[in-house]
């Protein structure tokens, strides 16, 4: 029974992806907009947990407020999804520039794409995370550490339209616990989001994040610490039709102060820091549906 | 710091991150580090504590070529030693 739910996904996916494919992008964003509209007022559940979240970072106030741009970041998301397959084989190495802009400054950047070591990305679920990650692929190589689908065959569809010839995504369930370090030792610029729930406890740390405590991966704090290469923190809003600003800052070149954790809170809250005043500059832009503040 | 010495106190370290089983008596030098049971956390705390412990700087081009805890052990004989 889970299979052939997975299948009837899998082909649902296949025709929806078919058809953003083929179809002419400003209708394709438009629908794509259309339907994050429908799953907030579908999803009463989920959409609580983006005004409740919302409402908690003291953004906006008032309940119409919260409730458009609760509705707005559920459009951003599969806004998001369609952006993601149409510029999937439109931005090549000589055109990426058109479509993402880099706001940093120009030493930030220039070690940013110095390929002679490994660099480590912190990211954040705000506007387009795949379209930054594949114009950083134009320069040099990116492994991304993602969460795969449930559905096997729907992750192996959406990492195919995710990946690219510089660009891998790699499941933070892959078994061999060195994988990441052999990237980053082979020169390539391993990228993470920091910004999710962690629920297993020797793999977090508590951080603030909009003035209340939750976890955090302590993953790329002991990545930076072990490893010693330049961590930056890069999130990419959308500006215009496909097109986007990549904010990055950094590096973190964290000198140890000889009690681990402390210094994996001082990394981990500095990434979170600088997510949410990129946050708070696009707040309509940002996942608030994702149950980030847990105990 | 001799070699079994460094033997000894890797494999203490190796027990308290890995989260294996066994006992530390158990760990072979003949065994490979990414069958000890490590997750990519947890190997990355324990070359935090091998690098405090032994007051060594790794080079991750270094740690991954290494393959069993032997190599490991050579490796930090090599720091100490310079």
């Amino acid at each position: 029974m889970k299979k052939l739910w997975h299948l009837m996904e899998f082909g649902l996916a296949k025709v929806v992806l078919g058809i953003i494919a083929v179809a002419p992008p400003g209708f394709t964003l438009a629908f794509a907009e259309s339907v994050g509209w429908l799953v907030f007022h579908l999803l009463p559940g989920r959409a609580k947990i983006a005004t409740d979240n919302i409402r908690a970072a003291g953004i906006v106030r008032g309940e119409p407020e919260l409730r458009r741009l609760g509705c707005r970041c559920f459009q951003s998301l599969t806004r998001m999804v369609a952006e993601t397959v149409i510029t999937r084989n439109r931005i090549r190495p000589d055109n990426w520039q058109n479509y993402v802009t880099i706001d940093a400054p120009p030493e930030t950047f220039a070690q940013l794409k110095d390929t002679s070591r490994g660099a480590i990305i912190a990211s954040g679920h705000l506007g387009n995370w795949d379209v930054a990650a594949r114009a950083l692929s134009m320069l040099r190589p990116v492994s991304v550490i993602y969460r795969p689908f449930n559905n096997p065959y729907l992750d192996r569809e959406i990492n195919s339209e995710r990946g690219g010839t510089n660009l891998h995504l790699i499941s933070k369930y892959k078994t061999n616990p060195m994988r990441f370090m052999k990237l980053l030792a082979d020169g390539d610029c391993l990228a993470l989001m920091i910004d999710q729930h962690i629920s297993e406890a020797g793999e977090r740390v508590r951080v603030n994040f909009f003035g209340r405590p939750c976890w955090a991966t302590r993953s790329v704090a002991m990545m930076h610490m072990t490893t010693r290469l330049p961590l930056f923190v890069a999130v990419a809003a959308r500006t215009g039709r496909l097109k986007f600003t990549a904010h990055l800052a950094g590096p973190i070149r964290w000198e140890r102060t000889g009690n681990r954790e402390a210094d994996v809170l001082g990394i981990t809250q500095a990434m979170t820091d600088e997510i949410e005043k990129i946050a708070r500059r696009y707040p309509e832009q940002y996942l608030w549906g994702h149950r980030r503040w847990r105990e | 710091m001799n070699r079994e010495e460094i033997t000894s106190r890797l494999k203490a370290l190796l027990k308290k991150q890995s989260q294996l089983k066994a006992d530390v008596d158990a760990i072979q030098e003949e065994m490979k580090i990414d069958q000890l049971g490590f997750d990519s956390i947890s190997i990355l705390d324990f070359m935090y504590d091998v690098e405090d412990h032994f007051k060594v700087q790794t080079e991750v081009a270094d740690l991954v070529k290494m393959e069993k805890v032997r190599d490991l052990i050579d490796y930090i004989a090599g720091k100490t030693a310079a």
